[in-house]
């Protein structure tokens, strides 16, 4: 890796500036131009060292908070974002790999964890064996994962199944035109819903999740207690 | 004005410049913009960090995006329309413990001639498809979302110009009510052939 260049500013004061002129060289080549003003009268190089010595402690930092960045940074996560005041869950019917229907309303009185997720979607691949892992610790208790396919057929999501590490005993669903994850105003791939036992939007998640995490497991015990 | 007062005032403003960069700059948040060759294609990625949106662009050969759209069952049109973009891989993240927005139709990519243009956005895409009877609506990142904790995604992003064009790419999230624009320098489109490497 190798670092390019660095950028902060508000929308109103954003210029673009070839990479060759950035406001740092200019910066920092006119204070070294007005040093080396000072040598040609004579004054002392301490100056000039105050300045080096003052640079390299901002570089210093400055890199130092990059290396903190990359090292802190984050994998799959484990938040959800409460969902306020909860609405009714858009219900559907949809067939699995074999053509047997799920309907959402059979669901009643059991807390569901929906999946919106695609095969070529790699985060959507990352999570799966986390999710596998969660159905199989609470899948007894009161809890369904239904994983909502989108826009592929059959055959081809079986072969994928077939590729995992963990092979998934959940039901994987079909939505061959998108209407459902239409219906739950899904912008992208994967997003998840937690629906409570009365059939509301409790929660939801977007992006790849460690539905593994602890605190996953926390939020749907919650939900098993209301 | 003598020689000593001029110098005094020039440490003066040596010390406040030089302050200024190393304690105001972390506090707004400093965007680093780090660029990775991977070994196993030879493709390169630019990553942003510690902003409160991670920001990372990765090239995609415009084979790749054909293969994708192909295995779809998209019609050649649409294939080879998507594939004559430049197209990257981006993925974005909400890195803060508020929630943040984005709107592809505020981002611009600047060609180096100065001159801005807009992003074709997703929904540009969709309704083009739409028309053509196709109704896939996936793979592009979407024109606008909002990110709450933990939340992020990806998709694809178009740029209007040829393989290995070098651009500068300037993106925006909004948060509290305040909106934040960042600028990737010397982005490259991928190439058309795989890039020799290591």
């Amino acid at each position: 890796m190798r670092p390019l260049n660095r950028l902060t500013m508000t929308r109103d004061s954003l210029i673009y500036l070839p990479s060759r002129r950035r406001p740092g060289s200019i910066f920092f080549n006119a204070m070294d131009a007005g040093l080396r003003r000072h040598d040609d009268n004579g004054v002392n190089d301490r100056l000039r060292k105050l300045g080096v010595l003052l640079m390299v402690m901002s570089f210093a930092l400055l890199a130092g908070s990059i290396v903190s960045a990359d090292s802190d940074a984050p994998g799959l996560g484990y938040q959800f974002t409460p969902l306020e005041p909860r609405a009714a869950a858009p219900d559907f019917t949809l067939s699995d790999m074999d053509g047997e229907s799920y309907a959402l309303h059979d669901y009643h009185g059991k807390v569901v964890l929906i999946n919106f997720w695609a095969t070529w979607c790699p985060p959507c691949r990352k999570e799966m064996p986390a999710l596998e892992a969660l159905y199989k610790k609470l899948g007894d208790e009161s809890f369904a994962v239904l994983a909502v396919n989108q826009w592929e057929d059959p055959d081809h999501v079986f072969a994928y199944t077939g590729e995992l590490n963990v092979f998934p005993t959940f039901p994987i669903l079909f939505d061959p035109e998108s209407a459902i994850s239409e219906d739950y105003g899904v912008k992208g791939l994967p997003t998840s819903f937690l629906i409570d036992k009365k059939g509301r939007l409790a929660y939801r998640a977007v992006g790849g999740r460690d539905f593994d995490h602890a605190e996953v497991e926390k939020l749907i015990r919650e939900l098993l207690a209301e | 004005m003598n020689a000593a007062l001029l110098m005094k005032a020039r440490v003066v403003l040596l010390v406040s410049l030089v302050a200024a960069v190393w304690l105001v700059l972390p506090a707004v948040g400093i965007s680093a913009v780090t660029e990775h060759v991977s070994p196993d294609t030879g493709l390169s990625s630019w990553k942003s960090e510690g902003d409160a949106l991670d920001f990372e662009l990765l090239q995609v050969l415009p084979d790749y995006v054909r293969a994708v759209y192909t295995s779809r069952g998209l019609p050649k049109t649409v294939v080879d329309k998507v594939s004559s973009y430049c197209v990257f891989g981006t993925i974005l993240r909400n890195t803060t413990e508020r929630p943040l927005s984005y709107r592809v139709a505020d981002w611009r990519y600047i060609t180096p001639d100065g001159v801005r243009h807009r992003i074709r956005t997703k929904s540009e895409w969709v309704a083009e498809w739409r028309d053509m009877g196709v109704a896939f609506r996936w793979s592009m990142l979407p024109d606008d979302q909002t990110f709450a904790v933990g939340d992020w995604g990806q998709g694809f992003t178009t740029i209007a110009l040829q393989p290995g064009s070098r651009f500068a790419l300037e993106y925006s999230w909004t948060q509290d009510d305040k909106t934040e624009t960042r600028m990737i320098e010397e982005v490259r489109c991928a190439p058309v052939e795989p890039p020799d490497h290591d």
